[in-house]
């Protein structure tokens, strides 16, 4: 265990600087959530899925551990704050995170010139409420969960896209976000042709 | 070396002593009172009772599981028949997971530090949420991307001149302040009596005295 008078420069070999910045999503995550958990739902586990946009973004910042601890942090956070760290509200908003992060990642770093933010986003929603809905099933619901299914996923399409847009434009209007990628320099290229298609 | 509990760790060590007793317990009406318990628990240690979502996660829960007949049946509407077995299940679900919301909330009442440089991760994470929570202003009318842009350099302008200045106690969860107290044995002691107490009332239902 390290000591607590340390500050966290470096975690498994992440610079300063990376750090920072996973922080600083992960916070404007926690952030987002807070805001969407005021928000009154019909259901307890239907989202909006704000706080997602920090993870998006950071699909072209980070490594795969350095997303990894982002999405962690995430997890970790919101089960914190909301107070569900213990409960099975936590395995629901883990198992969701951590599959649709995942496969944000591999396809946003497979196809991140042939798909939008709109597309990874859809995507990273549909296996978020798909292994929610699995997790339902097993953990509360039995197999009736499954009635709610298409109203929850048509929620998760909708808002996905909403989302996915926002981010679009994010990515390209960014001051922080463009220095943010060339200082990552994982995919310099994708940061920059996105600055110059905002500013034309 | 002598190992020292922290204040916050205490709840969180009570908590995990708690929960079997919670998960294991065979009577719904007990159930129902452990709930009473962990709720007013959570609510004495600080955390907002929300009545709304309880009502509505009781109601969902209970609603989804009786679509699945099972037992004798109590009433039918319809063609729908409610039964008796399908009830009482919704409703251990229901309870069971409204418990755990309400002792999970009683855990991290405490503001527990997390160990290690993960948790010195997490600290900083809180540290920056705070700062966006405390400074967070509406945006004007379409510039929002442009105020979030703002805030986000802002703040990581702001924690390198922290770090520049030896910022090397990362503030605690929800607070901003640390706290790393050891615990008093009044803490123990008071943490010690939440447990059996909770035992105790368990015992009713494992010995088959309530339903």
């Amino acid at each position: 265990m390290s000591s607590d008078n340390t500050p966290v420069k470096r975690l498994n070999g992440i610079g300063s600087e990376i750090i920072t910045k996973i922080a600083i999503l992960a916070a404007f995550s926690l952030f987002l959530s807070t805001v969407e958990y005021m928000i009154p739902k019909p259901l307890p586990f239907l989202r909006i899925g704000l706080a997602n946009l920090p993870i998006m973004v950071g699909l072209a910042l980070f490594s795969l551990p350095e997303y990894l601890i982002l999405v962690t942090l995430k997890i970790a956070g919101q089960g914190l704050i909301n107070g569900t760290l213990f409960s099975y509200i936590f395995i629901y908003s883990a198992g969701g995170s951590i599959a649709s992060s995942l496969m944000m990642y591999f396809l946003y770093k497979l196809f991140h010139n042939k798909i939008s933010y709109i597309g990874i986003s859809l995507v990273g929603a549909m296996t978020s409420n798909s292994v929610q809905l699995l997790l339902a099933q097993y953990l509360l619901f039995g197999s009736s969960i499954w009635i709610i299914a298409p109203p929850f996923l048509l929620m998760g399409l909708v808002s996905s896209i909403l989302l996915g847009i926002f981010v679009n434009h994010f990515t390209g209007r960014s001051r922080w976000y463009s220095s943010a990628v060339e200082f990552s320099g994982l995919n310099g290229k994708r940061g920059r042709d996105e600055i110059s298609h905002a500013e034309t | 070396m002598k190992y020292r509990m922290q204040k916050p760790d205490v709840r969180i060590a009570a908590g995990l002593l708690m929960i079997p007793a919670f998960l294991l317990q065979p009577g719904l009406v007990v159930q129902g009172l452990q709930v009473f318990f962990l709720i007013v628990l959570a609510a004495v240690h600080g955390r907002k009772i929300r009545i709304v979502m309880i009502t509505v996660v009781l109601i969902s829960i209970t609603a989804m599981n009786m679509l699945q007949e099972n037992g004798r049946v109590l009433a039918s509407i319809g063609s729908f028949s409610i039964t008796l077995g399908a009830l009482l299940t919704g409703l251990e679900k229901a309870l069971t997971l409204i418990g755990m919301i309400y002792l999970s909330q009683y855990m991290v009442s405490g503001k527990p530090r997390f160990p290690g440089r993960f948790g010195q991760l997490l600290s900083k994470q809180f540290l920056y949420f705070e700062h966006l929570v405390t400074t967070w202003k509406k945006p004007e009318k379409g510039r929002f991307i442009e105020s979030l842009d703002s805030m986000l350099e802002e703040m990581e302008q702001g924690i390198l001149t922290d770090e520049e200045m030896g910022l090397s106690n990362p503030p605690n969860p929800h607070s901003g302040k640390a706290d790393v107290r050891n615990a008093t044995p009044w803490d123990l002691g008071k943490a010690a009596g939440i447990v059996t107490a909770f035992w105790l009332g368990s015992v009713i239902g494992f010995a088959g005295i309530w339903p």
